[in-house]
């Protein structure tokens, strides 16, 4: 019997082989779920719309990358319930997860494509160049839409040769969060001079605590093992830039690059290996859960990095008595420097609603709709005796609403003082160029600093090998 | 005395009328999975192959005809090698060593009976029913290199554990271990196999001395070569094609959570899959495919080959 099963299953397996992996090999996250119907989907029936620009949506249309039902975030609730009083007869459907590309791949195979789409401001170079997104000029035009109160950075980022394809959903930029307590017990000031690299190299000294194996405090974690983002900020910081402006041409063998991931390097070296390194930042045991409590604050196991403002409300809500000192990332000239990014909201080409694709896009992010959602979690926040730390939307319109008549910090000193550093800095953010080969040159970079911080190559060596296949892969991609 | 009647047989691969009778019935019986076969395995593999001669991008829709330009480049193509190597690595260590442990721990469930019998085999069953995203994010715990538990283990009879998830000399090595975790199938198949070994052959091998050990190799080994080849075929064949555990370690949202894994854990699959579905050169991934399914085929052959001289069929 067994004889006969060998034949047989070798050769399934082998027809199997060639289609690489197959339905039930897909990883959970790459799969597409079926879209849900919104609470209040409208009867679809053309109305008057009632929104600011007159538009008369009605219709099912179909949103990628995008949760609605599934969600409890009050943020994302609200506006697709403020649109749907706003256009009653619009009927959005959510494909129930954030975008991931083989999913959104497969979606557009489908008898019924998505009509909007939600991608990340940092890979919507790829799909514009693809051709698969609408530009949305007179969209935003019929709207009575005014872009000029959209965040420049993030507007640049949905803008190709002048050709507007998406508005921007959210505003995340990068300041230096240091643990005050950490920096006082080792008589480090917490106002450190970021712009300074010797004194960032110094204070880490001071501030880790063990090495190796015995590591017991990581001193300053520069966030560049695995993270583009960062990387890319340190680089910026030292006056380059690892793509041009307009994304064709890789720049990864530049000295301020290289140098750069010499000095973050050395930040890590200090800790021991990179890999005792990352074994001691990703225990929860040792290192606390980073999107719970106790996390490293609590535990007193991370002096300073650099974050995302986002995790702010992160540790508001989990250690909201941590006395943090929240400075903006800087230039080594001194200056406040940032990478942004966020989602945008953009129309699928072909859509057979483009009426309602652009009313739903633009109520998104309209001020109104960002105020109401700010208006819920702040009466969220005050139910659970949290402080209220802001939304910050890229709507400059709606963040001048909320964090100048709504966000009050006054008795939690800590986080007042963060939102304001979070404030300036986002004045000075940058726009990572657009690229036709964004995912994959993202990993070209990630795996150089991997060879880096491992070892493998020096800094220069590895920079230098990558720059060849970064540009490889940027000329065979570029339309 | 009349002279004896012939038989009429049909020749060998000939059909009888009775045969011609039943074949729409067979067919019409057959027919889901043909269909099934057809719609899902053969005109997929028609169309990747001609996929794999064009350089098609799926988000924009178009591909051109360029011949073996995606053949030629993935020869040159340093990941390409990179992943076989880091593939070909894994299936050494992992094929061996899994059917040596399922041997073992099928012996040992061959020796249990009574009612925990069943428990222990369902035990020993129940990792293959655990999805495999959710044994990567468990062995993302298990193989921490400060506070995982088998490090903890390590240390407690006084050995220092590697960095399992993050030292690319040791991150292969920690992916074999969570795949031997979920050895159930391979342990299910031998002790089946070892159930079907007849005692009068230990009986025998007993009274002419053998011990333990000979009985092992002299009867049990060869009466359970066909089952073992079946484990070798299929499990260097998944090992080949081995993405979900590791995707979820190292890809997707874990991307970052450990350093050298970029090049350590990158495997044959993956590269596919980041070429179809990250970068979009579905042409290219195409190749690949094609390429993996002549790598298989030819270890197939000559593993099916090499069986004619290690494996014994009853009966024959």
């Amino acid at each position: 019997m067994i004889r006969r099963l060998v034949p047989l299953s070798a050769a399934l397996a082998l027809l199997l082989a060639a289609c690489g992996p197959g339905a039930d090999d897909s990883p959970d996250e790459t799969t597409g779920s079926e879209p849900s119907a919104a609470a209040s989907a409208g009867s679809g029936a053309p109305a008057p719309s009632g929104d600011a620009g007159g538009l008369e949506a009605s219709g099912d249309i179909f949103v990628f990358g995008f949760s609605y039902d599934s969600t409890d975030d009050v943020v994302a609730r609200t506006r697709v319930e403020h649109t749907q009083e706003l256009y009653p007869d619009l009927a959005p459907t959510f494909s129930e997860g954030g975008f991931e590309a083989a999913g959104f791949l497969t979606a557009l195979q489908s008898d019924d494509p998505p009509d909007v789409v939600r991608i990340g401001r940092n890979d919507i170079g790829t799909y514009i160049a693809s051709g698969r997104l609408a530009p949305i000029d007179d969209c935003v035009a019929q709207a009575g839409v005014d872009t000029s109160i959209y965040r420049e950075a993030a507007m640049q980022q949905l803008t190709q040769d002048g050709t507007l394809y998406g508005l921007p959903d959210f505003f995340d930029t990068a300041v230096w969060m240091a643990a005050t307590a950490e920096f006082e017990e080792d008589n480090v000031d917490p106002n450190l001079d970021w712009s300074d690299w010797d004194a960032i190299a110094e204070a880490n000294e001071q501030l880790l605590s063990g090495q190796g194996a015995d590591l017991e405090e990581i001193g300053i974690d520069p966030k560049v093992a695995g993270d583009y983002s960062f990387f890319n900020l340190w680089v910026y910081a030292n006056g380059g830039q690892l793509l041009s402006d307009d994304g064709l041409t890789a720049q990864l063998d530049s000295p301020e690059a290289i140098e750069a991931l010499e000095f973050t390097k050395g930040i890590i070296d200090a800790h021991g290996t990179v890999s005792e390194f990352l074994d001691f930042r990703n225990s929860v045991e040792l290192n606390g859960d980073f999107f719970g409590s106790p996390n490293q604050f609590d535990l007193g196991t991370e002096a300073a990095f650099p974050m995302q403002q986002w995790y702010l409300n992160v540790a508001a809500e989990n250690s909201p008595d941590t006395e943090l000192t929240v400075s903006p990332f800087l230039t080594r000239e001194g200056e406040p420097i940032t990478f942004q990014d966020g989602q945008g909201w953009a129309i699928v080409e072909g859509t057979d609603n483009p009426e309602g694709a652009c009313a739903f896009i633009t109520s998104m992010v309209s001020t109104d709709a960002w105020v109401a959602a700010a208006e819920v979690r702040q009466a969220q926040r005050e139910e659970e005796g949290l402080p209220f730390t802001g939304v910050y939307s890229g709507n400059s319109e709606a963040d001048a609403i909320i964090f100048g008549e709504m966000v009050d910090l006054s008795e939690t000193p800590t986080f007042e003082a963060a939102v304001e550093a979070v404030l300036e800095a986002q004045e000075h953010a940058y726009a990572i160029p657009n690229s036709p080969a964004a995912e994959e040159f993202r990993q070209i970079v990630l795996d150089a600093v991997d060879q880096a911080l491992t070892g493998a190559a020096t800094p220069e060596e590895a920079l230098q090998a990558a720059q060849e296949e970064a540009q490889a892969a940027l000329d065979a991609a570029a339309p | 005395m009349s002279a004896p009647t012939a038989v009429q047989r049909p020749k060998q691969g000939r059909w009888t009328a009775a045969d011609r009778q039943v074949i729409p019935w067979v067919l019409l019986f057959l027919s889901p999975w043909i269909v099934g076969l057809i719609v899902f395995t053969l005109i997929p593999m028609g169309w990747s192959l001609w996929l794999s001669f064009t350089d098609y991008d799926p988000l924009s829709d178009v591909g051109n005809f360029i011949g073996l330009q995606n053949y030629v480049e993935l020869v040159g193509d340093p990941r390409v090698s990179l992943s076989l190597f880091n593939t070909v690595y894994f299936t050494i260590l992992y094929v061996p060593l899994s059917m040596a442990l399922g041997v073992f721990l099928a012996t040992m469930l061959n020796g249990v009976g009574g009612r925990s019998a069943g428990f222990f085999r369902t035990a020993f069953y129940l990792p293959n029913l655990t999805p495999s995203v959710a044994v990567g994010t468990l062995f993302l715990l298990i193989l921490n290199g400060q506070s995982g538990i088998l490090n903890q283990a390590l240390r407690s009879v006084g050995l220092s554990g590697p960095s399992w998830l993050n030292d690319p000399a040791w991150v292969k090595n920690g992916i074999v271990i969570m795949m031997l975790w979920s050895i159930g199938g391979t342990v299910i198949i031998l002790f089946a196999a070892l159930r079907n070994v007849p005692s009068e052959l230990y009986e025998a091998a007993r009274i002419d001395g053998a011990g333990r050990w000979k009985q092992f190799v002299n009867v049990t080994l060869p009466m359970i070569s066909g089952a073992l080849f079946f484990v070798l075929v299929i499990n260097t064949i998944s090992s080949l094609q081995l993405f979900s555990e590791v995707y979820t370690m190292f890809y997707g949202t874990q991307q970052g959570m450990s350093a050298g894994s970029e090049r350590a854990a990158l495997f044959y699959v993956i590269y596919l899959f980041r070429n179809a579905f990250e970068f979009f050169e579905m042409g290219y991934a195409s190749a690949l495919a094609w390429a993996l399914f002549i790598v298989i085929l030819i270890i197939t052959l000559v593993q099916i080959r090499l069986s004619k001289r290690f494996v014994y069929y009853e009966g024959e």
